[in-house]
């Protein structure tokens, strides 16, 4: 089978993927604080600038890049958008609610005017700078007012739904695993990395909890965090991930290593920190096998 | 290593079920290879076979065609190559000399009368001595009549119409030769060249006939012995087969070569019989038209072929046809680093590595490669890496 248009399919398919998620996150983040009385009309539409900022950003960052190139804006360039609407998506998703809609333009802006694709996964970057500038700016909970304000005690089935802290649309692991078997169907996601990833990270965090019995860290740990969130959707990346099967599974397995020890550390940003760590020995990953291949 | 791929193959792309011929071009082109002494001159009438060029050793070349000899000319040729040919008038008429007739039966060479035929018919494919192949000993004999390119039906035509023959020589170089195995791989996919094969296989029990899937690349020599695990086999195509049959028959090298002319802007679609030696440009201009104003030539297919700015070479065993296509902008984008590159490689080679490195790594990593294009094919950043590959791109 002719294998072009595969990279466009994807993408596709990563918009398919994530409308369940936004419907959730606008609910959770948005309508649900509304009803409660914890936020105006503005905090209700508050997911929905944000990732409509993120989106503008990183269009008017790709159409102004290829205007510079080519002085024209032409179809090209507009299929060139949608991998960086993809992209603004997947970060706006697993940011704050609290981070500055303005703030997330400037970044998504600047990061696609200057870098159309880089070796370190360009979403975890742009993610780590603004986290940088929410700490900055005071802005870097996770809580929402709602969880700020309430005293949560939420079991596994409610972390598995969503309900537990997180990014503005990043916490419904029901719908993560389903945009993971959406995904799975286009043959240049690289499922083989996120699978062992996510089997490693699940052995780390339930075996020596089973063992210690604390059974109550278990579903924080493996539902919490916006940790899902970034194996499926973010460390899979086309640009910056290993592209042998082997290295891909290597790959996964260190990313869920780092990442169990980056928990300890600094929760939230475990997952983006070790994706970036990833992709920066992603060719030894490959390399490793690329040499025992040939000499087959 | 990466499993044979099946070659999504345009629909409009369809050739006609018979065989066009153009067997009387204005001139013929032989090139005067290294060694080679002229046994005619200017102006000169040549028959039809008559040995034109000849070697101390008794090698000979003959003419395709009767007519008379112009003189030497610098002619290209498929590899890029231009060399001095020998011009030849064709008068139509293909006058031959009375000759020794045509053995009725090819069962009586022996070893040394066999390798003495070939040799005095300089009988060449692809640039190589077909002699040589049987002076290296080699114990099993595999006929290759698996094409190789997607759009090409030039095996198919053979096969379909010389099972007969096909078999007869194939046997003959089985006992003359005593190979242990003697194996023959035609594709599954033509109900009629199987049913040809399978009426006379009950004649030939030494004869082992293996069905390969429609996939690419199982008619790659290399590829080919490796799936089917045969340790160092002679290797014939069904074109030397037939080549070869044609020699012990009537004692002169063929001179006629099916060539697929196809593509979705060119019309008609076949496969056309021409002379050895006549100029494709000549075959194209009286036979064929481009449908479309922009096009891309893909000489010797659209997978191991090279895209072309001209016609005029001229044709010889190396020429298996052309593609013809609309010309279509082809954006190359940066790697995405899928990897379909290095999966579908059938030596298990890793062109993105390569192409990671421009291609300045060390030979282990290029050494094997095919050149099957199959990397190209199925790269969706559209790279080029079979050319990082054989070295022509380095940035
Ligand atoms: S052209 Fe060479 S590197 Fe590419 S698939 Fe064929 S054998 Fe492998
Ligand atoms: S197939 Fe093309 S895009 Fe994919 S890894 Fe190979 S070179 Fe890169």
């Amino acid at each position: 089978m002719s294998k072009r248009g595969l990279a466009k399919r994807l993408y596709t398919m990563y918009g398919i993927a994530l409308i369940p998620l936004l419907m959730f996150g606008i609910y959770k983040n948005g309508i649900q604080l509304y009803d409660k009385g914890y936020v105006n009309v503005w905090g209700m539409i508050k997911p929905v600038i944000l990732i409509s900022m993120a989106i503008c950003g990183s269009v008017a960052g790709t159409l102004l890049k290829n205007y510079r190139q080519k002085k024209i804006i032409d179809l090209e360039s507009m299929n060139k958008c949608k991998k960086g609407i993809i992209e603004a998506l997947l970060l706006s998703f697993v940011l704050p609610i609290k981070s500055s809609p303005l703030i997330l333009f400037v970044v998504t802006f600047l990061f696609n005017l200057f870098k159309e694709n880089t070796k370190i996964n360009k979403v975890a970057i742009m993610y780590i700078v603004m986290q940088l500038l929410n700490v900055l700016l005071g802005l870097n909970t996770f809580s929402n007012p709602y969880e700020v304000n309430t005293t949560l005690n939420y079991d596994g089935i409610d972390l598995f739904l969503g309900f537990g802290t997180g990014g503005i649309c990043s916490t419904p692991v029901v719908f993560i695993i389903l945009g993971l078997i959406i995904l799975c169907f286009n043959s240049l996601y690289k499922k083989d990395m996120v699978i062992s990833a996510i089997i490693t990270f699940l052995i780390l965090g339930i075996v020596p909890r089973m063992i210690t019995s604390h059974y109550g860290e278990i579903f924080p740990l493996i539902f919490g965090y916006n940790i899902l969130y970034v194996f499926v959707f973010i460390f899979p990346n086309l640009y910056s991930s290993s592209y042998t099967t082997k290295g891909q599974i290597l790959s996964g397995i260190i990313l869920a290593i780092l990442t169990y020890f980056f928990v300890m550390i600094t929760p939230y940003n475990a997952a983006m920190l070790s994706v970036i760590l990833v992709s920066l020995i992603r060719g030894i990953c490959d390399r490793l096998f690329v040499i025992k291949l040939r000499s087959r | 290593m990466g499993e044979a791929v099946t070659i999504k193959r345009e629909n409009n792309i369809k050739l006609e079920s018979f065989i066009k011929n153009y067997l009387n071009p204005k001139y013929v082109f032989l090139p005067i290879d290294e060694g080679y002494k002229l046994r005619v001159i200017d102006n000169s009438y040549v028959y039809k076979n008559d040995i034109v060029m000849f070697t101390d050793k008794g090698k000979s070349v003959h003419s395709s065609v009767s007519g008379r000899v112009l003189g030497i000319k610098d002619m290209l040729y498929s590899n890029g190559v231009k060399k001095s040919s020998l011009v030849i008038e064709n008068d139509l008429k293909e006058n031959v000399r009375v000759r020794k007739s045509a053995k009725k039966y090819i069962d009586n060479y022996d070893k040394e009368s066999f390798l003495q035929m070939l040799d005095d018919t300089s009988f060449k494919y692809r640039n190589k001595y077909v002699v040589q192949k049987f002076l290296e000993n080699k114990r099993i004999l595999l006929i290759n009549g698996i094409e190789l390119e997607p759009y090409f039906a030039n095996k198919y035509f053979e096969l379909l119409e010389n099972a007969d023959i096909i078999l007869e020589t194939i046997d003959l170089l089985s006992n003359i030769f005593h190979f242990e195995k003697t194996v023959l791989a035609i594709k599954n996919n033509s109900s009629d060249i199987i049913n040809n094969f399978m009426n006379e296989l009950g004649t030939y029990p030494n004869i082992d006939l293996k069905l390969m899937g429609d996939a690419y690349p199982n008619g790659m020599d290399d590829y080919l012995k490796k799936i089917l695990e045969l340790d160092d086999p002679l290797i014939l195509s069904i074109e030397e087969v037939l080549g070869i049959y044609h020699i012990l028959k009537k004692q002169v090298p063929v001179s006629e070569k099916l060539v697929t002319i196809t593509g979705n802007a060119v019309n008609p679609k076949c496969v056309i019989k021409v002379k050895l030696g006549s100029l494709l440009s000549e075959v194209f201009i009286n036979n064929f038209d481009f449908t479309e104003k922009s096009v891309v030539v893909y000489l010797n297919g659209n997978m191991t072929g090279r895209v072309v700015d001209t016609l005029k070479f001229v044709i010889d065993s190396t020429v298996d046809g052309i593609v013809v296509m609309k010309k279509s902008v082809k954006q190359v984008e940066d790697c995405i680093s899928c990897g379909l590159c290095f999966k579908c490689c059938p030596m298990g080679l890793n062109p993105k590595y390569v192409f990671d490195h421009l291609g300045n790594v060390k030979g282990e990593y290029k050494e094997g490669c095919l050149q099957c294009g199959l990397c190209n094919y199925v790269c969706p950043s559209n790279i080029d890496l079979k050319s990082y590959m054989n070295g022509s791109e380095k940035n």
